[in-house]
C-alpha cells in the first residue's frame, strides 16, 4: 500500500506538491492524469524514494521511501535515461546484477515481444525502440510497485498500443501495482481501475473510473473538461 | 485504444454486450470456451479486474459458466442462449420503435418502410 | 554476479572511450613535441611536454568523477538502485583509478624511455634521472590524484544536494566556492597551531637519508624544487586520512539522502 498523508514537496519557494493525501491499494492499476507541471512526476518520485517530502508523511508498505526503495519499486522516467553507448543486452545484464527480483528470460522475451534486437547500440535506436526498451528493464522485474512516467510520450500509435498489450501481457495483476503517470488519457482509459487527477500540485479528484460512467455516464476525458471548468470557475470568483 | 467504447456506459457492460452478440450469431458456441480473462484483457486492451467484472456478470445471466480450474464456457442449454437471442432482438426492436414514434412514424407505415429498405439495399 | 562487479563492469563500459582517448593523448603529445624537438634541434619541447603529461595525471581523477558523474546527473537515475551509496561510488573510485594507473604508466614509460635513450638532455638526461625519483614523483603525483578525486566528489555531490533548496547553478557555485576558501583558511589555522606544530614532529621522519628528495638536477636551468622538505610526518599522513575518510562518509550521506533526482 502506498500512502501520501498531507504531503507538500517545496523546491525553495516553488511548491511542487500541495496538501496531497491519497492511499493506493495492491493490485490495482491507477492513473494519474493531469497538465504538464501539474505534480505528477515529483508524486512518483516521492513514492520512489527519489525524492523526499517537505512535510507530511509519504509511505511505501509503511516504510518511510529512500534509496533502497528501489528494491521493492520499479520506476520507470520520462527522461532518454538510457546509457547511449551499452546495447540492450549490456543494459539487461547490468539490470540483472543490480535487482534482485530482474528476470533476465523475461527480459529477452519483452525484447523480442517489442521487436527489438539485443545487440544495437542504444545512441543508433529511435526514439520509439528507446522508449519500448525503457519499458523492458522495467518490465522484468517483479517489483511490487511500477510507477510509469508519460511511458506513451512521443511514441505513435502502433508503440502506444504495443506497450499497453506488454503491460496487460508481462504484469502479474495479482502481486504487481501500476501506476501511470501520463496526459494522454485516451491511451489508458480502459487499462485503469482509478484515476487520480492533479492540478497545480494538488489532488481535485480521485474516482473509479467504471463508477464515472456508471454513475455519471462520462469517460475521464469528458469528466475531467467538467471538473476543470468548475475549477476555472471557482478561480475566476 | 480507448475510443472503441462509449463513454455513456461501463465498459464491464460493453464488452459483456460484444460476447452476448457473439454468442447470439454463433461465433461462440454453446460449450466452447472462453479465453482467459488475462487472454481477453490483452485482446482488448482492457483492465483485468473489468474483464473479471464482465465474466462475473455474464455468469450472473446463466449465458456462460465457470467450471473450477478450467475456464468460462458458454452454456449448452440452448434454451438459455434463445431466451437472450429473443431478449435482445426485442430490446432492439424496442428501441427502434421508439425512435420511428419519435419522428411521427404510425406503427401501421413501420412494417412497409422496412421491407421497401430492405428489397432496396438488396 | 555480485552487485557491485555489475556496477564495476557498466562504469568500465560507460568510461572506456574516453579512457582510450585520454591514453591517445598523451601518445599524442608526446610524439608531437617528439617532433617539434627534432625540427628544431632542441630537446627542449618534448621534455616539457612529457614533464607536463606525468604531472597532469594529478587532475586524472578529478576530471575522470566529474565526466562519469555527470554522465549520470544528466538524469540522476543511478541513484534508482537499492544497492549501498558507497557501491555506487567507490564502482566509479576503483575504475577511474585502474584508469589513471594504466595511464600514467604509460607516461612513466616514455619519460622512462626519455632517460634512458640519449635523447634527453635536460630534465631527461641519460642515466641523470633516477628512476627512483622519477618513480617517487609519479607516486605523488598518483596520491596528489587520489586526494583531488575524493574532494572532487564531496563538491560535486554538495552542489546536487543544494538544488534541493532550489537554488540557481550560479549561487551554488558561489556557496562551493566559499566552502572552498573557509576550509582553506581553516586548514591554514590548523597548520599553525603549537599544538598541531609539535603533533607534526612527533611524527617526523627525516628523508634525508635516503638522499631522494636533495638530488639536484644537473642542468642548473631547470633544477625543480624536490629538496623543499627532507621530512615527511606520520601524523600529518594519518590526520589527512582520517579527514579523507570523513569527507568520503559525509559526501556518500548527502547522495543518499540529499541528492534527489
Amino acid at each position: 500500500m502506498i500512502e501520501f498523508a498531507e504531503v507538500y514537496k517545496k523546491y525553495g519557494k516553488k511548491k511542487a506538491i500541495h496538501s496531497m493525501s491519497f492511499a493506493l491499494e495492491k493490485g490495482k492499476i491507477y492513473g494519474l492524469v493531469g497538465p504538464n507541471g501539474s505534480g505528477k512526476s515529483t508524486t512518483l518520485k516521492l513514492i520512489a524514494g527519489l525524492a523526499y517530502p517537505s512535510e507530511g508523511n509519504v509511505t511505501v508498505n509503511g516504510k518511510k521511501p529512500d534509496r533502497k526503495t528501489a528494491g521493492t519499486v520499479a520506476y520507470l522516467t520520462e527522461l532518454d535515461t538510457l546509457y547511449p553507448s551499452f546495447t540492450p543486452k549490456d543494459l539487461i545484464s547490468f539490470y540483472d546484477t543490480q535487482f534482485s527480483d530482474f528476470d533476465q528470460t523475461r527480459a529477452y522475451e519483452l525484447l523480442s515481444f517489442m521487436s527489438l534486437e539485443k545487440d544495437i547500440k542504444i545512441k543508433h535506436l529511435s526514439k520509439g525502440s528507446r522508449g519500448r526498451l525503457k519499458l523492458v528493464v522495467a518490465l522484468a522485474r517483479d517489483a511490487e510497485y511500477l510507477l510509469l512516467d508519460e511511458p506513451f510520450s512521443g511514441l505513435d500509435p502502433m508503440v502506444r498500443e504495443s506497450i499497453v498489450k506488454g503491460l496487460l501481457t508481462f504484469i502479474d495483476f495479482e502481486k504487481q501495482t501500476l501506476l501511470i503517470a501520463t496526459h494522454e488519457i485516451a491511451e489508458i482509459e480502459a487499462l485503469l481501475d482509478e484515476v487520480l487527477v492533479l492540478q497545480n500540485g494538488e489532488l481535485i479528484a480521485h474516482e473509479e473510473v467504471e463508477a464515472l460512467r456508471e454513475e455519471k455516464g462520462l469517460s475521464i476525458i469528458e469528466w475531467m473538461k467538467v471538473i476543470f471548468q468548475s475549477s476555472a470557475k471557482r478561480n475566476e470568483i | 485504444m480507448g475510443d472503441q467504447f462509449q463513454a455513456s456506459k461501463p465498459i464491464y457492460m460493453q464488452i459483456v454486450s460484444k460476447v452476448q452478440q457473439q454468442i447470439i450469431r454463433g461465433d461462440l458456441q454453446a460449450g466452447s470456451k472462453l479465453p482467459s480473462v488475462r487472454e481477453m484483457a490483452i485482446q482488448s486492451g482492457v483492465n483485468p479486474n473489468t474483464i473479471q467484472r464482465t465474466y462475473s456478470e455474464l455468469e450472473r445471466t446463466g449465458i456462460v459458466l465457470t467450471k473450477r480450474g478450467q475456464g468460462t464456457f458458454v452454456t449448452e442449454e440452448h434454451g438459455v442462449i434463445a431466451a437472450l437471442k429473443r431478449e435482445m432482438q426485442d430490446e432492439v426492436i424496442h428501441s427502434f420503435v421508439n425512435s420511428m414514434k419519435e419522428l411521427g412514424v404510425p406503427p401501421e407505415q413501420l412494417i412497409q418502410k422496412v421491407e421497401d429498405y430492405l428489397e432496396g439495399s438488396s | 554476479m555480485t552487485a557491485f562487479k555489475g556496477l564495476l563492469i557498466k562504469e568500465a563500459k560507460l568510461m572506456r572511450i574516453w579512457f582510450i582517448w585520454g591514453i591517445l593523448l598523451s601518445i599524442a603529445v608526446a610524439a608531437a613535441g617528439y617532433s617539434i624537438s627534432q625540427y628544431v634541434n632542441d630537446m627542449i619541447v618534448f621534455e616539457v611536454l612529457v614533464f607536463m603529461i606525468l604531472s597532469a595525471h594529478a587532475f586524472y581523477l578529478p576530471i575522470y568523477l566529474l565526466l562519469s558523474l555527470n554522465v549520470e546527473a544528466k538524469t540522476q537515475l543511478w541513484l534508482h538502485n537499492p544497492n549501498s551509496g558507497y557501491q555506487l561510488f567507490f564502482s566509479k573510485f576503483l575504475i577511474g583509478f585502474v584508469f589513471m594507473m594504466v595511464s600514467i604508466i604509460i607516461a612513466f614509460i616514455i619519460a622512462i624511455w626519455a632517460t634512458k635513450s640519449d635523447i634527453g638532455i635536460y630534465f631527461f638526461a641519460k642515466d641523470q634521472l633516477p628512476m627512483f625519483i622519477l618513480t617517487g614523483v609519479s607516486l605523488s603525483i598518483i596520491v596528489y590524484s587520489f586526494y583531488l578525486g575524493i574532494w572532487t566528489f564531496f563538491y560535486w555531490t554538495l552542489y546536487h544536494s543544494l538544488k534541493l533548496y532550489g537554488w540557481n547553478s550560479g549561487l551554488r557555485w558561489g556557496i562551493l566556492i566559499c566552502l572552498w576558501a573557509v576550509l582553506f583558511y581553516i586548514e591554514t589555522l590548523i597548520n599553525e597551531l603549537p599544538i598541531y606544530q609539535s603533533l607534526w614532529e612527533l611524527g617526523a621522519i627525516d628523508m634525508t637519508s635516503l638522499k631522494t628528495l636533495n638530488y639536484e638536477l644537473s642542468k642548473q636551468s631547470f633544477s625543480a624544487e624536490l629538496t623543499a622538505n627532507p621530512f615527511i610526518s606520520l601524523t600529518e599522513i594519518a590526520l589527512y586520512l582520517i579527514l579523507l575518510m570523513a569527507v568520503v562518509i559525509f559526501s556518500i550521506w548527502m547522495l543518499e539522502k540529499k541528492v534527489e533526482v
